[in-house]
């Protein structure tokens, strides 16, 4: 079907698919299987979207930078589940790696009850789909999703209306899972899909997990979305530890919005590694809601050539003695984008806190551009807050320091660069995780160009 | 070991001018120091020396062991047994320094044609290097300089000095913001490593490095040149007279 070319009102609606965008009504999928509360809220994501705004716009300043135009003009479907036979065992052979692992695997926005393996975490963890919830975890779920906010972004509204199946996961009071837990959203298709993955994990007072989230794309050269949502409720004392993995192939998109919440003295380290893919956006908002919890963030975006990264932090610290750290970085080759923005919230009450921001970016090609949005809004007095960000190419000063010890000039570039995307893993706590953070930061440098 | 001849040098970006005509001649086996006052190109030649691209030298020549360096990047001066000990050495985080260390001394191995060490050969070596400038096994696990006090980077700085064994070191005011006790190691360490074969540049602000090292020459460095050279005297002269004295002779 060749034709005219679309206008941006039908790219629109057919991105939406059944959902015949701004005019249209909610037909949910699976609406028999899902309970009321959900749907409601999927009803008012849908409603939201509708009525404020629909897609992003250039007017939007957390999207202005973002392609989303080129999205628009992929011929996207939602992703369906069930697969040809040779989709399935590219995606038996990804697991197969995670065989000694606990595991959640997402397959096109659900979880997969038989790829899916949490026996190695302690028995009281659960992880279930929203579908398959007993009236007590249904009633847990309500609570925490009471407590998130409305989703605010417009992928983040599309997500809430049009996902499957959600994931939601209980680690009860007391419970501490030594061994991380790894989930795997993978995306497969031979044709342009989005997948809707939506999860939502409670930490239970005192709790602790390490959950490490790796997004795959097995489309081989055909554009896949993966546009997820998570939640996070973090009880007082309780610790979540998360590793978010996107090395990704040319045509994949990564668009993820997470929410986490944090009771008193809950911490919540975050690490991202970036590498490749064409248009990967992450928002995460935090908040800091109770005395003395804390949120370390930090991030390294690698681009080897022409990738798109966003990173969009919001940190509300809302309570007295609460503590957060943004750190994050990125390594822009040829044709490349870095943003990052970064908003710092301070309650009127929350007296004595602290938050440090910074922001770097190294350029190893002039066609390379980086964007640095920090922004403080601040309504106590007595707070430490700072915030600053540096742009530029590798050091004359550290070339000449290692190359003046005998190390050859390329090597000692390679060494710089990977130092200058290390030294994100060197903030990460949890052991684990720091490992697979710096597997994957080692790995993602190979891809990148030497600057000459 | 190295000589130096009407050394011409400016800043590439503007062409500021900064040395103005130097010579200098260091014998094997040879301790010299320069004194000279703020400004005066002290750590401009030593990083000239060392092989840094943002001088040109304009006119003049280096020769180290005879032949002319001025065509070498400062890997291949480092690796022909030029060292520097920076005034400010840089801070590199995300570079281990243990990693960063043996790096170096399999690049300087691999150059003499010997065979590379693998780390626990290394490590065991690195232990004793550490001990001789007294400095605690921690910092193999830190990122290079990185979070250092002004002392311990200048102790990294003589550690890297051990590691390497250049034929010619040169140490730009590495005495400066050492305590006591810091300087006393530091020099007992630069003590030990004096031999037949190599030479140090001393550069320092303070007659007092020279009692615990003993130069064989003393130079007053003013306005990019050498106006005056002579035994560790002359140290102790210009400590009391200032350099007014032989800027102006
Ligand atoms: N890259 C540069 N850009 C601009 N000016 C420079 C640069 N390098 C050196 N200079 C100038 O050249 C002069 C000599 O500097 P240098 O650092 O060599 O002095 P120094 O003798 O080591 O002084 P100090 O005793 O304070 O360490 C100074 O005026 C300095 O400002
Ligand atoms: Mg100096």
């Amino acid at each position: 079907m060749i034709g005219l070319p679309m206008s941006k009102e039908d790219m629109e609606m057919d991105f939406l698919g059944e959902h015949s965008a701004y005019g249209g009504t909610l037909t949910i999928i699976d609406s028999e299987s899902k309970n009321p509360y959900i749907l409601e809220f999927q009803k008012q994501a849908f409603e939201a979207f509708k009525t404020e705004g629909g897609f992003p716009t250039s007017k939007n300043e957390d999207w202005k930078n973002v392609d989303i135009d080129s999205l628009l003009e992929t011929p996207f479907k939602k992703a369906v589940t069930s697969l040809p036979a040779d989709l399935n065992s590219d995606i038996d052979i990804f697991v197969g790696q995670l065989s000694q692992s606990a595991r959640i695997v997402l397959v096109n926005g659900v979880m997969d009850d038989i790829l899916s393996d949490i026996s190695l975490l302690p028995t009281d963890v659960r992880f279930n789909r929203f579908s398959n919830l007993n009236d007590e975890d249904s009633r847990l779920l309500e609570g925490v999703m009471d407590s998130g906010s409305a989703p605010r972004n417009p992928f983040e509204r599309i997500n809430s209306f049009q996902f499957q199946d959600g994931v939601f996961g209980v680690v009860p009071d007391g419970v501490v899972c030594e061994r991380s837990l790894h989930i795997v959203s993978i995306v497969a298709s031979k044709t342009p899909v989005v997948a809707y993955p939506n999860l939502v994990i409670k930490i239970g007072e005192g709790a602790s997990l390490s959950v490490v989230v790796t997004h795959v794309s097995l489309c081989s050269g055909i554009p896949s979305l993966d546009n997820a949502n998570w939640l996070f409720d973090i009880s007082k004392s309780g610790r979540l530890d998360y590793l978010n993995l996107k090395a990704t192939r040319r045509s994949s998109n990564v668009i993820d919005t997470m929410q986490v919440s944090i009771a008193e003295q809950g911490e919540f380290n975050g690490a991202y590694v970036v590498s490749g893919g064409n248009i990967n956006r992450n928002e995460v908002r935090v908040s800091l809601n109770g005395e003395e919890a804390t949120s370390n963030m930090v991030g390294v975006g690698i681009c080897p050539d022409s990738n798109k990264l966003y990173t969009n932090t919001t940190v509300d610290l809302n309570s007295p003695n609460t503590d957060s750290q943004q750190f994050f970085k990125s390594i822009l080759g040829p044709n490349s984008v870095n943003e990052y923005s970064g908003l710092v919230y301070v309650a009127p009450n929350a007296q004595k806190v602290n938050s440090d921001q910074l922001n770097r970016n190294l350029m190893l090609d002039d066609s390379s551009r980086a964007i640095s949005r920090p922004q403080l809004k601040i309504y106590a007095d007595d707070v430490t807050c700072t915030h600053g960000s540096t742009t530029g190419q590798l050091e004359g000063e550290e070339l000449l320091y290692l190359m003046s010890r005998g190390i050859e000039r390329n090597e000692a570039t390679a060494l710089l660069i990977s130092g200058f995307a290390e030294e994100i893993a060197d903030h990460i706590k949890n052991d684990r995780l720091k490992y697979y953070a710096e597997e994957n930061i080692r790995s993602a440098l190979m891809n990148l160009q030497m600057p000459a | 070991m190295l000589e130096i001849k009407n050394l011409h040098a400016s800043i590439a970006e503007d062409d500021t001018s900064i040395l103005k005509g130097l010579d200098l001649v260091i014998q094997p086996g040879e301790v010299h120091a320069i004194m000279g006052p703020n400004g005066s190109g002290k750590s401009t030649l030593s990083k000239i020396l060392a092989g840094d691209q943002q001088y040109q030298v304009t006119d003049g020549e280096i020769l180290f062991n005879g032949e002319s360096i001025l065509d070498d990047d400062a890997t291949e001066r480092s690796l022909k047994g030029l060292f520097l000990a920076f005034q400010y050495p840089v801070e590199i985080p995300g570079v281990n320094n243990a990693q960063f260390l043996r790096m170096a001394y399999n690049a300087k191995l691999k150059y003499n044609g010997e065979e590379e060490v693998d780390p626990i050969e290394f490590d065991d070596f690195l232990n004793e290097k550490l001990a001789l400038v007294d400095m605690n096994e921690s910092f193999k696990d830190r990122a290079l300089n990185f979070g250092f006090s002004g002392g311990e980077k200048k102790r990294n700085e003589i550690l890297q000095l051990a590691v390497l064994e250049p034929k010619l070191a040169i140490l730009d005011e590495t005495d400066s913001g050492l305590d006591v006790d810091a300087l006393r190691d530091v020099s007992a360490a630069v003590n030990k490593l004096r031999s037949e074969g190599r030479s140090f540049l001393l550069i320092t602000h303070y007659q007092r490095l020279l009692d615990y090292i003993v130069p064989d020459v003393v130079h007053a460095m003013v306005g990019g040149e050498i106006v005056k050279s002579g035994d560790k005297e002359l140290a102790k002269e210009l400590d009391k007279q200032g350099y007014d004295w032989v800027a102006n002779v």
